[in-house]
């Protein structure tokens, strides 16, 4: 057990935070740190620039065009992002990437991955239905062999940026033989091809950033199975496990907590009263706290081998992360006060270019606990994750 | 960073899993105070033979020169067999103490001692019964010709009743100190008070008792302290993991061989989820402690003092969750005195009265990182 950074990842630390600084437009980190939605222009001005520097698709290994860097290397360039007011990574790039890297035939490779890290091909992951949420092996979209291509019908749910995508990797069903996982496979798509419906979908904060996508005798050619028919559930899994680190949403919880401090600063400079303000502080001290430790857990996942049994399982990130993100966003809306009886979500959504009443950074408070109320929903709700946790870890317990 | 044991980690470990599962039987909850710390001094002889006693202390001065990931490692597993006292104590806090020292004759003279194991300090610190104030001492020490000798009341040392000297703070002209003073004296009176968990604390009374040092500068005796006190703290946030993990194991085993409504009780999913929030409470104390002892080796002492604070307020906070939650997944026995599972609640509410609890350190947490 060696418990501090080696010498090499301190060095690769310090570059990074400088590099990044230097590299975050002014426009981009303002609207970053005042927690204003960004535009799909911001995030493809920021992967061109991280592009340039070979940066644009950090988990990918270098063969594939990659920085090649080590898991602990890619927490530390997300800690970097994030200290700079950087837009979050797409999470798409760090899954469909890694997917067809492991699985992708020569020519899908050669066809698909040279567009994502630029976010010239933008991919949406089309997963969840209707009728399949937490039991995703479930799903009905239908997929049926016709000569050369599979003729598609049914409806996906909840697909973020479908709307911004020209592609999508999805989960179909080519079989009802046997058990719900074995009838599933992974196809990749275009989006506009003939009889492809989006509709918007606007969450409780009135952002517009996940959509209903139908589909309806939609042709696809054969060749754009991932492994194989029927092989979708695996490749699904390795997929999950590729989003491990970000499924602790370690960044965006440092981001709100920044927040909260610069929050408190104001509140403060407003004359607001320090039994007020003293409440406020005692939670953001325990947040804090706990953002630490969660710090320290993801490491731990990150540094353990794969199948290590003595590390933290993945599903206690998620529930960590989630719970983070749902006390802060609470916390934000608490102090915000009564400025959070007013909302210009144009303003926030990057729907206008007006400024809201009492300014961007107040204008997203109640906002941000709507926003939020998602993260115990996505990736696998909190209840599934309880389970999981029991499942893995009652029989180790149990066997002491 | 890597957290895998390295070969002579795991050798330490599977040493003192050994020990403490060979002497975990004697210890007695019920025994007379004199009786229970002649067991628990001749335990420690055992233990010292081991190298515990001389875990941290160089090898110049007669130990093996471990670091803070051993000291985790190590009072994890005391933690788990309730095999504690005296480490954190004798083995940890005063050792930093004497490294820390100003005076390089008190560190030679004494350390071999603490090394070997015959020499058990004690830290005598506390006067106020009702928060962790380590500044409210009332404690004097006068010179009397040649002499230094202390005059004060220290409550509930810990370890107190089977010390062969206490590091007692105390004020002389120059401000706060400490002092060593041997417990074998006339005008030292030891009054031991039981503790919660059924071993044995005291209360300490001085009466012109004779003292060596003051182990620091006029200036650093509060910092000194509180770095002592500190690599203390995080010593015993392992030995927390360990008591963690033995709820947990008594825990899952109940849920998989307790019956009702004609199946185990671990198939319904609400006690399911109960466990899940106790198996997450344990694995962010580890967190936070494994934090705390990589920033023991901080050179910024405020950078050290918040990620200790941070880390005993975790381990406070999800002791007393995973605490509650054993005694709510085993029904009726959980609440039984003579069941196991009592000797570890009682062990950890010890813990989190020991040098600072959830409300100290989320202060100190705050006041460090301009959170307040």
């Amino acid at each position: 057990m060696d418990l501090n950074l080696s010498p090499a990842d301190i060095a690769f630390r310090d570059m990074i935070r400088g590099e990044i600084a230097s590299m975050v437009p002014e426009d981009i980190k303002v609207r970053v740190e005042n927690l204003q939605h960004l535009r799909k222009e911001d995030f493809l001005r920021w992967q061109s620039i991280l592009d340039e520097r070979g940066w644009a698709a950090p988990a990918w290994p270098k063969e594939f065009g990659g920085p090649g860097w080590s898991p602990m290397q890619r927490v530390l360039f997300e800690e970097a992002c994030f200290m700079a007011g950087a837009p979050r990574q797409i999470p798409h790039i760090n899954m469909i990437g890694p997917v067809l890297q492991t699985f992708g035939t020569d020519e899908q490779k050669r066809r698909y991955l040279p567009g994502i890290p630029t976010l010239r091909d933008w991919w949406c992951q089309g997963y969840s239905e209707p009728g399949s949420g937490s039991d995703l092996a479930s799903l009905r979209t239908k997929a049926v062999r016709d000569g050369d291509r599979y003729i598609i019908n049914g409806q996906k749910i909840w697909t973020t940026w479908a709307h911004w995508s020209n592609h999508m990797f999805c989960l179909v069903r080519t079989s009802d033989a046997g058990r719900p996982q074995e009838g599933i496979t992974f196809l990749l798509l275009e989006m506009d091809t003939p009889g492809i419906t989006v509709r918007p979908i606007h969450s409780l904060d009135g952002a517009h950033d996940v959509n209903e996508v139908f589909f309806e005798d939609v042709a696809v050619p054969v060749e754009n199975v991932v492994l194989g028919e029927n092989q979708g559930w695996t490749v699904a899994k390795f997929l999950l496990n590729a989003e491990r680190t970000e499924i602790a949403g370690l960044g965006q919880s440092k981001r709100l907590l920044h927040f909260t401090q610069r929050l408190a600063e104001r509140l403060s400079e407003s004359g607001v009263s320090p039994s007020r303000l003293e409440a406020f502080r005692s939670q953001i001290a325990r947040i804090s706290i706990d953002l630490r430790a969660h710090e320290w857990t993801l490491m731990r996942v990150i540094a353990a081998a794969p199948g290590d049994s003595n590390a933290p399982s993945a599903s206690i990130l998620k529930l960590c992360g989630t719970d983070l993100l749902e006390r802060l966003s609470t916390l934000l809306m608490d102090m915000g006060g009564p400025v959070g009886l007013t909302y210009d979500e144009d303003a926030r959504n990057g729907r206008s270019e007006g400024t809201p009443p009492y300014g961007h950074m107040l204008n997203g408070t109640s906002a941000t606990y709507l926003e939020f109320r998602k993260s115990g929903l996505v990736g696998g709700t909190t209840e599934i994750q309880k389970s999981l946790i029991y499942r893995e870890s009652v029989s180790r317990w149990g066997a002491q | 960073m890597n957290f895998d044991l390295s070969a002579d980690q795991r050798a330490l470990i599977d040493t003192v899993e050994k020990f403490a599962r060979s002497t975990a039987a004697q210890r007695s909850v019920t025994a007379p105070a004199e009786a229970a710390t002649e067991a628990a001094a001749a335990r420690w002889e055992q233990m010292a033979e081991l190298g515990l006693a001389g875990l941290v202390i160089a090898e110049d001065d007669g130990g093996i020169g471990l670091g803070a990931a051993e000291v985790v490692l190590v009072s994890e597993v005391l933690g788990y067999s309730l095999a504690q006292e005296p480490f954190v104590t004798a083995a940890v806090v005063a050792p930093k103490l004497l490294e820390l020292s100003a005076d390089n004759s008190l560190r030679a003279k004494h350390l071999p001692a603490v090394a070997e194991g015959g020499m058990r300090i004690a830290l005598a610190g506390d006067e106020a019964v009702h928060d962790f104030d380590l500044e409210h001492v009332k404690t004097r020490v006068q010179a009397d010709g040649g002499r230094l000798l202390a005059s004060g009341c220290k409550e509930l040392v810990i370890d107190g009743a089977m010390a062969t000297h206490f590091a007692v703070t105390a004020m002389d002209q120059a401000g706060l100190n400490v002092f060593l003073v041997a417990a074998d004296q006339p005008r030292v009176t030891v009054i031991p008070l039981r503790g919660l968990d059924g071993g044995w604390m005291a209360r300490i009374e001085l009466d012109g008792a004779e003292v060596e040092g003051p182990l620091f500068d006029p200036q650093s005796g509060l910092a000194s302290l509180e770095c002592a006190l500190d690599h203390g703290t995080v010593a015993i946030c392992g030995e927390a993991l360990g008591l963690m993990n033995r709820m947990l194991a008594l825990t899952a085993g109940y849920l998989q061989t307790r019956h009702q409504f004609g199946k185990a009780i671990g198939t319904f999913q609400s006690l399911q989820h109960r466990f899940a929030d106790m198996v997450t409470a344990a694995e962010q104390a580890r967190s936070g402690t494994l934090m705390a002892a990589a920033a023991l080796a901080n050179d910024d002492a405020d950078t050290r003092k918040a990620n200790v604070s941070a880390a005993k307020s975790l381990v406070c906070r999800h002791g007393r969750a995973v605490l509650e939650g054993a005694i709510q997944l085993h029904g009726g026995i959980g609440i039984t005195d003579e069941y196991e599972l009592s000797r570890y609640v009682r062990r950890m509410i010890e813990i989190e009265k020991t040098w600072g609890d959830t409300v100290y350190h989320e202060s100190r947490f705050a006041r460090l990182t301009g959170s307040r």
